[in-house]
């Protein structure tokens, strides 16, 4: 890290120069007590907010808003905050890490044991779509299946195991994407076909010249 | 069709190998200036600066009766182009380039000129010159027909507003070296220049500000570091001699001292690239802005070489550590620093002796002798340059500029005058360092 960058340093920040993130949302009394909290023991957030630089002197707080909101409601008018690098993929890795956004894993490689953990996390949410679902069987059945070639989460549809299109399977797309890395079944015939074919073609074309030399 | 998409399309028609100059010359350098707000009859291709032949330079014409092309005198802009054939990107080509325009923009008959530009339509970079001083404006740029519009847009911005003043960072990463008697001397003297001159102190121990008896005002130093909306106006003072302004100072504050633990540096916003923000609104009213750094690569000296467009490094010939520290600022301080501004700047002044007593020839030998030493070791930058600027291929000068102890002991002396203006000596001492670096009489 250069001296000339403020990228992964604390910086004191007054809150004025922070923009929150747009729709977060935290009961009020969590808020309040919190601020009390942060009051009472002489206004020093410990826990700090991720921020980034959004221009001369501006932050944008991409983190732990929660500190964001006590802190506001604290009247603090300075903030001790983290600023985290621009790159969307690193503001994405910290705000993972901050518990914001769920991380997600490429369904189309990932492990049994991986799959049934993600499930399991998902079944496990308060009213969680997956209520009824058998996630032991979902993910065996998932694991079990040539997942290569997966463009979405469709195929899981008619696998049997009680997770149907609508709430069920947007669920999933919390914590599973998918990457093909093969072809699908239909076009792997198709392109093992034309390419059968073109050999017969040539094999033909061999013969007929044979024959035209004969 | 715009100058700058008329210059992309002339670009494009250069072949990626071409390796005839005169193509790069007529099919971009000239559409260039164009582009960069020049007609025709205020370029003039193959202008004699008095020490060789530019390949274009331009002017306005303000003076209906007095036009460039036909009375090419006093070029504001110079530009020297090669063929794509040479390498400008890095490397001997690129430093001999360099040391072209500067060479035209110091000669004798473009003392009017401010800009150099230094291109092969592959690369281009931009030089300014203020006084004796030639530093980059802009880093080395890649061109390409996507970002050229940018690039003229940049270029056109700076050189039409050129900026007043120049910033000296003094430092040197050993102590002991007269850093501070050399910002109040040379500010002195700059001032009797009729220079409009602002000295920093930027050092939490405040040498500066307890020589000159200053003190700081409601408004300090640090809170302006802390808090971007203050006006910088606030913190500025005049140092005056029996009632008469001599320069202006913004002095250290004690507050600043805190500043020494990083975890108070926390509450400056942007850290060690506040203070170029902040000296930034001072640019345009003073002709030079001089900083006092501490010793030791921490904040203050980051902040200080950060926020300035030229380094000066005052060395001792009996203290070869201050060689080796010199050299250190050189191949490692300040190239970090201009990575992390991607302006091209700063640069590094070539290094003089400062406090050298009478009789000392032998020191002085041992100390050429370390500077050998420190030239041979290093591979990544030819320190040569900075420590004996003189020195030509057939000329092997290695003159280094002295101020002789005499003026150092001296300034001890008159510690709350400079003493520049106690003794007639001094002053001359001082002139000849002002004449060397920066003022171009």
């Amino acid at each position: 890290m250069s001296e000339f960058s403020d990228l992964g340093r604390l910086v004191n920040l007054p809150l004025e120069s922070i923009t929150p993130a747009d729709g977060f949302s935290a009961p009020s009394f969590l808020v309040a007590a919190a601020a009390d909290q942060l009051r009472a023991t002489g206004g020093h957030n410990w826990v700090p907010l991720l921020v980034v630089e959004a221009g001369d002197y501006q932050y944008k707080a991409i983190g732990n808003h929660f500190v964001y909101a006590v802190a506001q409601e604290a009247g603090l008018e300075r903030l001790w905050c983290i600023v985290v690098d621009p790159d969307p993929e690193q503001v994405k890795q910290a705000q993972i890490l901050a518990k914001e956004i769920v991380p997600k894993v490429n369904l189309t490689n990932t492990s049994r044991e991986t799959i049934l953990a993600a499930l399991r996390y998902l079944a496990e949410q308060p009213s969680s779509p997956l209520k009824g679902v058998d996630v032991t069987i979902a993910a065996a059945r998932i694991a079990e299946a040539d997942r290569s070639w997966w463009q979405d989460l469709t195929p899981i549809t008619k696998l049997g195991c009680k997770i149907t299109r609508g709430k069920k399977l947007d669920a999933l797309s919390e914590v599973f994407f998918v990457t093909p890395t093969a072809l699908p079944p239909t076009l792997k015939k198709s392109s093992k076909r034309s390419a059968a074919s073109a050999g017969a073609k040539k094999a033909t074309s061999t013969r007929s010249r044979k024959k035209g030399e004969s | 069709m715009t100058e700058a998409s008329y210059l992309r399309e002339k670009l494009e028609s250069i072949s990626p190998t071409e390796r005839v100059e005169r193509i790069v010359v007529q099919r971009f350098a000239v559409p260039l200036l164009q582009a960069l707000g020049f007609d025709e009859s205020e370029i003039r291709e193959e202008f004699e600066t008095g020490c060789g032949q530019v390949d274009l330079a331009a002017r306005k014409n303000v003076d209906p009766e007095d036009i460039f092309l036909r009375s090419p005198k006093n070029p504001y802009l110079l530009l020297e182009a090669k063929s794509r054939a040479v390498n400008l990107r890095e490397g001997s080509y690129y430093r001999d380039a360099v040391c072209q325009i500067e060479s035209y923009l110091l000669a004798k008959n473009c003392k009017s000129a401010k800009w150099g530009i230094i291109t092969n339509a592959n690369n281009i970079q931009l030089w300014r010159k203020h006084g004796k001083v030639v530093h980059p404006a802009t880093a080395n740029l890649d061109i390409s027909s996507d970002n050229i519009e940018s690039i003229v847009r940049n270029l056109r911005d700076k050189i039409e507003n050129y900026e007043r003043a120049l910033t000296v960072c003094m430092y040197n990463n050993k102590g002991g070296v007269g850093k501070t008697t050399t910002v109040i001397n040379l500010a002195a003297t700059l001032a009797t220049k009729r220079k409009k001159v602002l000295v920093v102190d930027f050092d939490s121990q405040g040498d500066l500000t307890r020589s000159l008896e200053a003190t700081p005002g409601k408004i300090t130093l640090t809170q302006c570091l802390k808090d971007p909306k203050i006006d910088v106006h606030a913190i500025v003072q005049t140092y005056k001699l029996k009632g008469f302004s001599i320069f202006d100072i913004i002095p250290r504050d004690p507050e600043l001292e805190t500043l020494t633990d990083s975890r108070a540096v926390a509450y400056i916003p942007k850290g060690t690239r506040r203070l170029r923000d902040l000296i930034a609104p001072l640019r345009n009213e003073y002709d030079y802005i001089l900083i006092d750094c501490p010793t030791q690569w921490l904040y203050f000296s980051q902040s200080g070489v950060f926020a300035a467009d030229v380094i000066l490094i005052p060395t001792r010939p009996d203290d070869l550590s201050s060689l080796n520290n010199a050299a250190r600022v050189i191949t490692s301080f300040v190239p970090e620093t201009a990575r992390s501004r991607q302006d091209g700047g700063p640069i590094a002044l070539p290094t003089f002796f400062n406090g050298v007593s009478s009789g000392s020839e032998y020191t002085i030998r041992l100390a050429h002798e370390e500077i050998q030493k420190l030239i041979n070791q290093e591979k990544s930058v030819d320190l040569r340059p900075y420590f004996w600027p003189h020195f030509k291929k057939g000329n092997e000068n290695k003159s280094i500029f002295r101020i002789p102890d005499y003026a150092v002991i001296s300034s001890a002396k008159f510690a709350r005058i400079p003493a520049v203006f106690k003794d007639r000596r001094v002053l001359e001492y001082y002139q000849s360092l002002a004449r060397e670096y920066f003022i171009d009489e």
